[in-house]
């Protein structure tokens, strides 16, 4: 193939993509040299990937599975069946499929709707089939498709119905083959037909256009009453009165976009349903497009739910109004809103003239199948969007264990594996992966134990257990903190509906956990937060690194961000998220990143987050953080942390950032109760505690420093940075002793992490009068950095304190200062740096740190 | 009737690499996809959908039917649903346009059963045609996008399929969209 230097063009192309403008167009130049080919390459990538954001995003999975629907049908043309001769296919839908045919005996042709080859032996299917032929068969309507008989022959069942010529609506809108005039006539059709239904008690509930055929001389007839539901056989009356007499639990089937907001929420539906449907038919009749459809099923779901519809101004022969009322009337999200019965929309429609009918075409009968891929998209859209996930609640999902006698039930436990899957994708709860479960395969542990030690809040455990001839699910979800059953359920099975189960399962512990461990937690502003399911699991997995901040750590938390913007590009906190493990970034790992570039990302990522939304408290922080750590602009700084804390005050983060800035700037009074705010917020994240004793060490409370580092580590012995601050406190203190303990606490650390803790122990070293120790420890890193590892300036200025060696301390200093050394904001407070304040140097590198400007 | 022990065979033989077995998988994987799509669909209870994964895993354990189940096999399996979807669609699309030549008329519209307008069928066989040209220089990116658009996967199952990070799925995506995006405007000038 043509291109050898792909590699290259690769890893220039993922750099330069990280950057914008100017930055990208200098690290162009600099990154190709002459190689102009190369260049023009990488920015002609560059530019089809910005020109074509959504490319490929919406899998075409789904799409697949309906071509797959229509693909495989054997075609029933040419033979005869119980007296009909089958003549060609007129097309087909989820269910069924349509032939033309001809009624030898009675020398007329019919349409035959066949049960799809798949569902011939399916009991429910042909039961809906009947149900289907039953419900017409009790209106007798000129505007309803009549069905003349219902055969079961053979494997075939079918409905033998009239053969009507003519085309969709949804054909004619298409191809505006419908004039202005036939509007009227044709709602007018429409809803009679719709009236005779509902009068005999039949919901239709997958009313649209592409289900009413018109024919050549305009006359309307609805058809595929397929998912018609028979409520009773009473009138539909005053529906007002007796709702609940009225109403049917509903399953979702039918086509998204003309779906009623109940019928998307699954919830019981009554006629209100159809006339909403109806409103839709209406809006594409007279604007040709449907007004709630969107590029995906998402959106579409939530124009739905959420969008009020445009009035429409397009008729000129004074209908516009009336389309309007009735329009807008149909299309109230709330049912109590709309027309009550369909006999008031008859009304509307009464007083006015009949305009000429529609021309020409052959009939299309279609459903199309799968309505299906909405409910996980709506129910998930709706847990995030509407309610504020809080910190995720663990669960482990227990293989399922088999207690049948039959062994071949067995294949049924490996449903716990799916569950686990679809947890992890659909909810904010924290599901332990399959591999950390797959050996508690026995009834031998107690699951309190099991979730004591995954460290979960609680567990769902799984038995097949057979009952009078019955395969039973037993499921159980254990709280772990107190043993108790948050909830049970008996699932009866058989082995086509594994499928379902897992569905209905996952949806019930998913709000069963929701409410029995998290609690409300109701206030939220939509913007920050993702309808994107699995964009929002990557965002909560990039919190817990980054608020472990490691090397490693950080790396991961950058990873896991930037899954959740690619997956979710409009995901504001996801790249608050990346700028703030940016900031943090040369701290961790110098050599990965140094400030310089840290700050161009971490800027970059803020603004984008800023940009796509403005009130999102977590960018300003982060804002803060740059200019207070990187760039010494303290009374911005302070701005953007003001701004942050304005814009949500509860989060820790920001806290931690200011307090660490007013302590830099000698305002300890304000700096320490900060401190402990954000330890307050966010009692769980060690680098609370370690901020706390870090802003007394700076305000050279040094007791208050001991008295608190020491009652923290008493808790929690691994806080390795509450250590290190402990460490300093005592360095800071002439006592052999306290040097001893400062020794040991940063000789352990650097046994376990020599790196980071290298400089630390070589300054302690100094410190205690331990020289040689520190020249060894110098002569190390000096190795390291001759090494390809980079060395922070910072390291050398750090050990040469501790000697006392002011001249090289300065040389040190001052490659610090020109690096942006983040840890250099301290240097009007950290007592390190006490041996050099009487020297002028010192002052001139605070003045140009900008400190000048606060005293 | 295969039998499941044939089928981890087949499983085993398409990952050595044997074109073969695969052409015996894809109509077993088609019967089951179509099946299960059917079952789901008039089984639909507020609360449930077909979801990508869940589907493919299902379809998985009922030809599998086994209980221990071979992560190896199953990654193979997610490689099959994906390459199952890319050629049914594709063979789909490319039989349209057959018939558009041809001066058939085209009974089961395209938008009516597929929701897809023309112009996007068009580019669909594009990207068909792009994606192989791009499997010659650079075969692990081309198996990203017919996971991830194919077969519906996401990151994470991407990287268990093709044993790579995450990350390297992500750039080898973002990559290969770049590259697709212009190679399939270039074909349209």
């Amino acid at each position: 193939m043509e291109i050898n230097n792909w590699q290259q063009i690769e890893d220039v192309f993922h750099s330069a993509a990280a950057l914008h403008g100017v930055e990208r167009a200098d690290y162009l130049a600099q990154s190709c040299g002459q190689n102009q080919t190369l260049r023009a390459e990488v920015e002609s990538l560059l530019a089809s990937l910005e020109e074509r954001r959504d490319f490929l995003e919406e899998p075409a999975f789904d799409m697949g599975m309906k071509v797959l629907e229509n693909s495989l049908d054997i075609s029933l043309t040419g033979q005869e069946i119980g007296g009909y001769k089958i003549l060609e296919k007129l097309g087909s839908g989820g269910m069924g499929e349509v032939y033309l045919a001809d009624d030898v005996r009675l020398n007329r042709q019919v349409a035959l709707k066949f049960l799809s080859n798949s569902l011939v032996d399916d009991a429910w299917a042909k039961r809906q089939l009947f149900r289907e032929a039953q419900a017409v068969s009790m209106i007798d309507h000129p505007n309803i498709c009549p069905v003349y008989d219902v055969k079961e022959i053979g494997v075939h069942s079918f409905i033998v119905m009239q053969y009507i010529e003519g085309k969709t609506l949804s054909d004619l809108i298409r191809n505006h083959q419908i004039e202005e005039k036939q509007y009227i006539s044709i709602a007018r059709q429409v809803t009679a037909a719709l009236a005779a239904a509902h009068e005999n008690g039949i919901i239709h509930r997958d009313i649209k256009a592409g289900n009413i055929m018109v024919t050549p001389n305009g006359q309307v007839k609805v058809l595929d009453f397929g998912l018609a539901k028979i409520i009773k056989n009473q009138k539909a009356g005053n529906l007002g009165s007796s709702p609940s007499l009225m109403t049917q639990t509903n399953a979702i089937v039918g086509t998204i976009a003309s779906m009623s907001p109940e019928q998307l929420r699954a919830e019981k539906l009554d006629y209100r349903s159809d006339i909403f449907s109806l409103g839709i038919v209406f809006y594409e009749l007279v604007t040709g497009r449907n007004p709630f459809l969107q590029t995906s099923d998402a959106e579409t779901i939530s124009a739905i739910l959420t969008e009020q519809i445009k009035p429409i101004t397009v008729l000129k022969n004074g209908n516009s109004a009336i389309f309007n009322r009735v329009i807008k009337k149909c299309l109230e999200k709330d049912k109590a809103k709309r027309y009550q019965s369909v006999s008031d929309l008859v009304l509307e429609f009464q007083n006015l003239q009949d305009k000429k009918p529609a021309k020409i075409g052959t009939m299309l009968f279609f459903r199309s199948l799968a309505a299906a891929v909405l409910l996980i998209i709506f129910l998930t859209v709706g847990a995030f969007v509407y309610q504020r996930a809080k910190a995720p609640r663990s669960l482990a999902v227990l293989p399922f264990i088999n207690l049948s006698a039959d062994s071949k039930n067995d294949f049924m436990s490996g449903m716990a594996e799916t569950l686990i899957q679809k947890l992890s994708n659909s909810s904010h709860i924290n599901v332990r992966p399959f591999t950390q479960v797959a050996n508690y395969k026995t009834t031998d542990i107690n699951p309190v134990e099991i979730g004591q030690n995954l460290k979960v809040d609680a567990v769902l455990t799984g038995k097949i257990i057979e009952q009078n001839n019955q395969l039973i699910l037993e499921t159980k979800l254990i709280n772990i903190a107190d043993g108790s059953q948050l909830w049970s359920d008996n699932s009866v099975l058989n082995e086509s509906d594994t499928l379902v189960i897992q569905n209905n399962i996952s949806e019930k512990i998913v709000s069963k956990l929701q409410s029995s461990l998290n609690g409300n937690d109701s206030k939220i502003r939509n913007s920050q937060y993702t309808a994107n399911p699995e964009a929002y699991k990557y965002y909560l997995q990039g919190l817990d690194y980054w608020k472990k901040r490691d090397q490693n750590n950080i790396k991961k938390a950058i990873e896991a961000f930037n899954l959740a913007t690619t997956t979710d590009p409009n995901y504001a906190l996801a790249y608050s998220g990346l700028a703030y493990s940016y900031i943090v970034r040369p701290s961790v790992n110098y050599k990965a990143m140094q400030p310089k570039e840290a700050i161009t990302l971490a800027k970059l990522y803020s603004e984008k987050a800023i940009g796509l939304d403005e009130n999102l408290c977590e960018p300003h922080a982060a804002l803060g953080a740059i200019l207070h750590k990187y760039e010494w602009n303290w009374a911005a700084a302070e701005k953007q942390y003001r701004r942050a804390i304005e814009l949500n005050p509860n989060v820790a983060q920001t806290y931690y950032w200011y307090s660490d800035l007013l302590a830099a700037s000698g305002r300890f009074d304000e700096a320490v109760p900060m401190s402990l705010k954000a330890k307050e917020l966010d009692p769980f994240t060690p680098l609370m505690d370690l901020n706390v004793g870090r802003v007394l060490y700076y305000a050279r409370r040094f007791d208050e420093a001991e008295k608190y580092l020491t009652a923290v580590l008493k808790k929690d012995p691994d806080n390795t940075g509450a250590q290190a601050i402990l460490a300093f406190v005592y360095l800071q203190q002439p006592s052999a002793e306290k040097h001893g303990a400062a020794l040991k606490f940063l000789e352990d650390l650097y046994a376990s992490d020599k790196k980071a803790y290298a400089a630390s122990l070589g300054y302690a070293y100094g410190k205690a009068g331990k020289k040689a120790e520190a020249m060894a420890i110098l002569n190390e890193l000096e190795r390291t950095e001759n090494s390809d590892d980079y060395l922070p300036a910072h390291e050398k200025v750090l050990i040469y304190l501790g000697l006392d060696e002011k001249e090289n301390a300065f040389f040190w200093l001052e490659k610090a200062y020109q690096e942006r050394f983040m840890g250099l904001a301290a240097l009007n407070v950290d007592p390190i740096y006490d041996g050099l304040r009487p020297d002028s140097r010192l002052q001139n590198l605070l003045i140009r740190m900008n400190f000048n400007n606060r005293f | 009737m295969i039998s499941s022990l044939e089928i981890t065979g087949l499983l085993v033989d398409w990952s050595n690499g044997d074109e073969v077995a695969l052409e015996k998988l894809l109509p077993l994987v088609e019967k089951e996809l179509h099946r299960l799509a059917h079952r789901q669909l008039r089984k639909m209870q507020p609360g449930n959908t077909l979801q990508t994964t869940a589907l493919i895993n299902e379809t998985y354990l009922v030809l599998i039917k086994q209980n221990q189940v071979h992560w190896q096999n199953r990654a193979h399996f997610f490689g099959i649903a994906a390459r199952l979807m890319r050629r049914i669609l594709l063979n789909y699309l490319r039989d349209g346009q057959r018939l558009k030549r041809g001066g058939n008329a085209v009974r089961v519209s395209l938008s009516e059963a597929t929701a897809i307008s023309e112009a996007k069928a068009d580019e669909f066989i594009a990207l068909d045609d792009a994606l192989e040209k791009l499997a010659l220089f650079d075969e692990r990116k081309s198996r990203v996008v017919e996971l991830k658009f194919f077969g519906g996967l996401n990151v994470e199952e991407i990287a268990e399929v093709l044993k790579i990070s995450n990350s390297t799925v992500v750039r080898d995506w973002v990559m290969a969209k770049a590259w697709l995006a212009r190679e399939i405007s270039d074909g349209n000038q």
